[in-house]
Order: C-alpha cells, then structure tokens, then sequence
C-alpha cells in the first residue's frame, strides 16, 4: 500500500481535502502527522481530545513538538484545561470560535493547518453553515503562507463535492490504500 | 426489572439499537435526540440510569451532566479519549465510558452493573 505523499500533494497549492473511507483513517491521519511531524502545524481536532492525540502520536513514535493543538471537544466532558503552551480548547460545535482561533492562528504563520475532521463539524451544524464555514476558511488561508489540510470520512456525498470545488485539490483515499 | 432507561444520542439508528436491545432484557426505554432533552426528561421521567453520547448538537453535554443528580451515567462516545481522561471522567462521577462502535453485550453489562 503506498503512502500519500501530503506536502508534494500541497506543494504549489494552498488547501487540500482528503477523502477516506473510515476504515483507512486511523493509517491516513497518522501518516499525515508523521510526514509533517517536523513542520509547525496547527492541528484542529473534532473527533479526539488533546491529550488522546498526544498519547497516540507518542504511541506511534510521532514527535510532533511544532504541533499546536485546537482541541473542540475536551470541553464537552471536562473543565481542566491541559498544556496551555500546546493546546486551546474551544466550545464544541461553536463555528464562531472555531473560526477567531483559527484567524490567530494563520496570522501566527503556521506551516499546516490540519482540520480533523469536516466531517464531524456536521454534528453540530447544519450542512450549509458547514459550507459556508470551510468557504470562508480556504479563502482566509489563501491569502497567507499557511497550507490547509482537511480530512473528510466519506459520507455525505452532497456536501463534500461542493467542498471539492471550494479547495484547490481533492484526494480520494480508496478502501485499500492509494 | 421494568427500571427505565434513558439513551440519549443524536443518532436515530443507535437509539434504537439500544433501545432494542435494553427493552428485550426486560428494561422500560426512553429516548432523547440531545443534551437538551436528556435533561428534561432525566427531570420528568425520573430513569433509573442514563447512557448518553459524549457528541450531540446543542449544549455541550458536559454541561448538562453536572445538572443530573444522583443518576449514573454511561457515556458512548465516538470521541477518542484518552486512558488519563476516562480514568478522569469516573473520578468525576461517570460510570463507565463506551467507545463507538460498541459491542452490545459490553454496554448491556455495563447497564447491568451500574443500576442502582
């Protein structure tokens, strides 16, 4: 099975839409991570708390010291707030929030951003709040040096073509690898 | 038995699955599509015991848990969560933490074990 190269993919490009099939998301996430594991990369996670990442990646022997974490679900369940220095916590399913922090964040002049995942936004928002939202993010990331990963689990068909036609590629991961 | 149940979770299939599976070991079995609901109806129909997905739209759901007393909750959760934070969740009063996708029979003993 071979790997997806992420920064020759993104090379000329400034964002980027990874589709999957569930079952190859573990091997696709941590493969980004490894790739980029020595670029400055802010990792916005829906769907695992900072601190499982960080065991996960230490699990997997990813040193991701440049990574900075905005993790929206922690607050879901718990009040204390982990390594200030390494992560923000945001209210969950807040797209308000999620996008200020993320303007800091390109103004800070991170490398990546990686949004994990598109797919999860859509517990919280309806599909054309989602929409609108990752419209308004690839165009802010546009402008900057940052480069824009997302990752989608390939449900809801309808809405992540038009969200292949917002971004400058799209990869399709199929069931057994690329 | 007859205790009633709550399963709170944004997912219709899931709620009904559980709902399916509870009711057959004899357990009465409402429902809630959110947090929200959850509340109001752990306030009015009084369950015996709660499971509930950590994920739903609304208030986030650890804020309406601080507002349930003296009724244990399960959380089922698709949220990845790590070994420190489960132990964190228990210290702080859940029951048990269930990943998604769940086997059945582990929720069921789960239930079985934490009823009051």
């Amino acid at each position: 099975m071979t790997s997806l190269n992420i920064i020759k993919e993104i090379e000329e490009i400034t964002s980027i839409v990874i589709l999957m099939p569930g079952v190859q998301y573990p091997r696709v996430t941590l493969d980004v991570a490894r790739q980029l594991s020595g670029e400055r990369v802010c990792y916005v996670t829906l769907n695992k708390t900072f601190r499982s990442i960080d065991a996960l990646f230490s699990k997997n022997n990813i040193r991701a010291r440049n990574f900075f974490f905005i993790d929206a679900i922690s607050k879901s369940f718990t009040e204390s707030a982990p390594e200030e220095n390494r992560c923000q916590l945001i209210t969950p399913g807040s797209l308000t929030e999620m996008s200020l922090v993320i303007n800091e964040v390109l103004k800070a002049g991170f490398d990546y951003i990686i949004f994990d995942s598109v797919t999860n936004l859509l517990v919280y928002q309806k599909q054309t709040d989602v929409l609108r939202f990752i419209i308004d993010l690839v165009n802010k990331t546009k402008q900057t040096q940052t480069k824009m990963i997302m990752y989608a689990v390939q449900e809801e068909e309808a809405l992540l073509r038009k969200i292949c036609v917002a971004v400058d590629k799209c990869i399709t991961i199929e069931g057994t690898g690329i | 038995m007859n205790e009633t149940i709550l399963i709170a979770d944004d997912i219709a299939d899931i709620r009904t699955t559980v709902r399916a599976v509870l009711e057959k070991e004899g357990y009465r079995v409402i429902e809630a599509a959110t947090a929200d609901e959850a509340l109001k109806k752990a306030r009015t129909a009084n369950p015996k015991l709660i499971v509930m997905d950590i994920m739903m739209p609304g208030t986030p759901v650890g804020e309406i848990v601080k507002q349930i007393k003296n009724i244990p909750i399960i959380y089922l959760s698709a949220v990845r969560v790590s070994d420190t934070e489960k132990k964190e969740l228990k210290q702080n009063g859940i029951a048990d933490f269930i990943e998604k996708p769940f086997d059945i029979r582990e929720l069921v003993q789960s239930v079985k074990k934490h009823l009051p």
